[in-house]
């Protein structure tokens, strides 16, 4: 089994720098990876000057030594060459995150650089994902089951509507109606942000005031997730209730609290599971609008502003860092597959 | 019963595809109607023109938002006037007049006031003047404002002509002079001392429609009752005319889904964004299915190294988070132009190997098939079998498929459009969306701006969604039947 997850973690692996060469292509063919070691360069560049200028006097000479310096520090960014002879640098500049620095955007502590401003959000992104994906998987699957046991009554069918629509509504739609009805009518709840502003002092009304500000977001991508939960597994489960050996089982009067639990979810679970990674992409990307709604210091509002101020290396950085949190949760899911079905071996 | 209407008998048969294509229907006709009748340019020449909407008012709800809360509120008005209401002829002067009756009984005052001018024809060497005067319910005859039109120069032949691409706009509830003598004269009729400075504060529109209370906080109340507007022009050497002369009273409210900041009719963008929610899908879809379908039936029917092939690379792209992803490359090539069908490419691009992998094992089953066994013993070719057999097969599913490619292309164009990546000459849902989220429309409580638009996307995917949830119990059965 150990071999079976090794392989299977490998070929997700095989993502990324399938993700960086592609990435690194366009950027090569579009002309965006030059200008981005261009300005690297010519901030090298400006250091550089400095120095020299405290030391060399003479103008001629300086303006001489600068341009000396200047044809050094462009070939050492691969500038004097075309983009391809650098594709290679550029893929290990993308996967270290060695982007440069920021024009406008700032990090939490006023830092410049992209590493350090997309490093610091990932935490709270990662809250907003798996908070509400978890909860809304364990209560859709519940209700799913539940209502599977009792195919086409009223609630069976009422649920079934209901998650359809759940499942079209699109995150950012339902965030804003929550906001303008809970925060902008009624106001009994934040409409965005993570803190109050100012942030409470001490750790204890610091967690209360994050949940405070989180029961919105969470509530939107609950609503917005649990639909395609109770629908799919409701499939599934009713699916395997048809099944000859569940009324085999039936026949022979098992309880069916037994054939529920033995019969039908330990042979449901593994497909709820490939659900489960087919729903996590469209989570992601639900979460990364969700938090730009809400204002949520997280990677997603991040991306809004570099699409907004133009800035290219935190766009490419974030979706480096995208998929590398999207293959690593594949590769825990996986496992947790394996786990559950016995069956599976490559 | 032929199978045929067998098929459509249990096709109708189930609620949801009833709804669906009932819906579906609808959005066809609506967009069918919307290409035909708004012009081929409308992002670029209206939609995104503001001085196309500079006499809408700004930010007004729905007319019909009056209704519940039971006050009269101004709705929009526009007097349009193409015949002067009296043309008056002395020696060598001709005074054109148009003028307009506005009964004004509401309980609010009007949000601003327009008067524009089109088209004004001389041939004298001194210019044209205007005057335009306002008669209000209180007997109040008041001059607003007079001024020259600009004269010939010393290249120009007559007849001369201004204003005739764009009308000359006053803003009568801006403008200086009209808003110092209304207030002269109100000060006289009714004793008060309003100054200048305080007009920003009252609101000016309050002058134009109201009249001074002695006591009270607002110290203005809504005068209503016949209001009469005049527009003179005063034309030299007796020949020459006047286009058209429009009044506008600027409502609070404005037509069926009210306007964003810049005076948009959002009911028109609305509207609009039905052809290209359906072109978007469509377009992707089709495309994502022809690619997906073709990879698919090589993938599955020939084996070897192409199966390898297009396995792993359809596999890799399944990994990666799509809308990162999608992200990235409308961001990069975000100046290349035609963003709207970059969209679509990209989507299509990173969308078909969820195809391939529900199509490969259909295929490879298939393929194990005896009657399959019986065309190759035929002779048939390969191209032959997987065309002629193989394909009609699969087809039912892969339709059913692809219909629910369409729904998940619109969401990703919306999401898309909602980040601020979305084709500023097209206006979709998500843009709507969008520019009302970065307005801050939900902060100040302009619901009309926010929510119609997602209503619309959430219609449209319910739409595609409902007929694939109706087909499946169709086509799974016959599915296996084949295979």
């Amino acid at each position: 089994m150990i071999k079976t997850i090794i392989l299977r973690s490998i070929s997700l692996l095989l993502v990324a720098p399938a993700v960086l060469f592609l990435m690194s292509l366009t950027l090569g063919l579009t002309g965006v990876s030059d200008r981005i070691l261009t300005s690297m360069a010519e901030q090298a560049l400006q250091d550089v000057k400095k120095a020299l200028a405290a030391q060399i006097h003479d103008p001629s000479a300086l303006e001489a030594a600068i341009e000396l310096q200047k044809l050094e520090i462009y070939s050492s960014y691969g500038l004097d060459k075309p983009w391809f002879y650098r594709m290679f640098q550029m893929i290990i500049r993308i996967a270290c995150f060695d982007l440069g620095r920021t024009r406008v955007i700032k990090g939490f502590t006023g830092s410049q650089e992209i590493s350090e401003i997309i490093l610091e959000r990932i935490p709270n992104t990662i809250v907003l994902v798996t908070v509400p994906l978890i909860f809304s998987a364990i209560t859709g699957i519940l209700i799913g089951v539940k209502i599977a046991s009792n195919p086409g009554t009223f609630l069976d069918r009422f649920t079934t509507y209901l998650s359809i629509i759940s499942y079209t509504l699109p995150s950012w739609w339902i965030g804003i109606i929550l906001i303008i009805f809970f925060g902008f009518y009624l106001k009994i709840l934040p409409i965005g942000g993570m803190y109050s502003i100012p942030p409470p002092p001490d750790i204890s009304s610091r967690i209360l005031d994050l949940i405070w500000h989180s029961i919105l977001p969470f509530t939107t991508l609950v609503i917005v997730q649990i639909g395609g939960w109770i629908y799919s597994a409701r499939m599934i489960v009713f699916n395997i209730a048809q099944e000859d050996y569940v009324s085999v089982a039936r026949a022979k009067g098992l309880p069916e609290d037994i054939i529920r639990k033995r019969y039908i979810l330990r042979i449901a679970a593994p497909t709820i599971v490939t659900n489960i990674v087919l729903g996590l992409a469209g989570s992601l990307g639900g979460a990364i609008i969700t938090e730009i709604v809400f204002g949520w210091y997280g990677m997603g509002s991040l991306y809004y502003q570099a699409i907004i101020s133009l800035e290219e290396g935190l766009i490419i950085a974030l979706t480096y860092l995208y998929t590398l949190i999207y293959i690593f949760v594949r590769i825990i899911l996986e496992i947790v597959y394996l786990v559950l079905d016995p069956r599976v071996r490559y | 019963m032929t199978p045929k209407e067998e098929f459509l008998e249990r096709f109708f048969a189930s609620w949801s595809i009833r709804i669906g294509t009932v819906l579906l229907a609808i959005l066809i006709i609506l967009s069918i109607v919307i290409v035909l009748t708004y012009p081929i340019d409308f992002g670029k020449r209206i939609w995104n023109n503001p001085t196309y909407w500079a006499d809408n008012p700004r930010l007004a709800p729905p007319t019909w938002l009056s209704l519940f809360t039971g006050a009269k509120v101004p709705e929009h008005t526009v007097i349009k006037l193409v015949q002067p209401t009296s043309v008056l002829v002395e020696e060598n002067l001709r005074i054109v007049e148009y003028s307009a009756g506005i009964d004004y009984s509401y309980d609010d005052y009007p949000s601003f006031l327009h008067v524009l001018i089109n088209d004004i024809t001389f041939y004298s060497a001194k210019p044209p003047r205007v005057e335009i005067w306002m008669s209000r319910p209180d007997n109040l005859s008041v001059r607003l404002t007079s001024f020259t039109i600009r004269g010939p120069s010393a290249i120009e032949e007559p007849p001369y002509r201004r204003y005739v691409e764009s009308p000359y706009r006053l803003i009568l509830t801006e403008d200086l002079t009209p808003i110092l003598n209304l207030v002269y004269s109100l000060n006289k009729k009714y004793y008060s001392d309003i100054t200048m400075d305080e007009v920003s504060a009252i609101g000016s529109e309050k002058l134009f429609f109201g009249y001074p209370l002695r006591t009270g906080e607002n110290r203005f109340s809504v005068l209503k009752g016949l209001y009469k507007f005049h527009v003179r022009v005063y034309i030299y050497e007796g020949k020459g005319s006047v286009g058209e002369v429009s009044f506008i009273v600027g409502g609070k409210t404005y037509g069926l889904l009210g306007t964003d900041v810049i005076g948009r009719d959002l009911m028109m963008g609305l509207l609009y964004g039905f052809p290209t929610s359906l072109m978007i899908g469509f377009m992707a879809a089709t495309l994502v299915t022809i690619i997906g379908t073709t990879l698919g039936v090589l993938s599955g029917y020939l084996g070897g190294k192409t199966d390898i092939v297009i396995q792993r690379s359809s596999d890799i792209i399944l990994n990666m988070p799509l809308l990162p992803i999608l992200i990235f490359f409308t961001f990069i090539f975000r100046e290349f132009g035609m963003r709207l069908f970059l969209i679509i490419l990209v989507l299509t691009a990173f969308s078909w190997p969820g195809l391939v992998i529900i199509i490969r094992p259909m295929v490879m089953q298939i393929k194990s098939s005896q009657f399959i066994e019986a065309a190759i013993s035929c002779g048939a070719s390969r191209m032959w079998i997987m065309s002629r057999h193989i394909l009609p097969n699969i087809a039912p599913f892969i339709i059913a498929q692809s219909i629910f490619l369409i729904p998940s292309a619109i969401l990703a164009e919306a999401a898309l459009s909602f980040l601020g990546l979305g084709d500023p000459t097209i206006p979709t849902w998500g843009q709507i969306l969008e520019h009302g989220f970065r307005s801050g429309a939900i902060y100040l409580g302009y619901w009309w701006w926010i929510i119609p638009p997602g209503l619309m996307i959430v219609i449209t995917t319910i739409t595609f969604l409902l007929i694939t949830i109706g087909l499946e119990p169709l086509l799974n059965p016959k599915l296996k039947a084949v295979v």
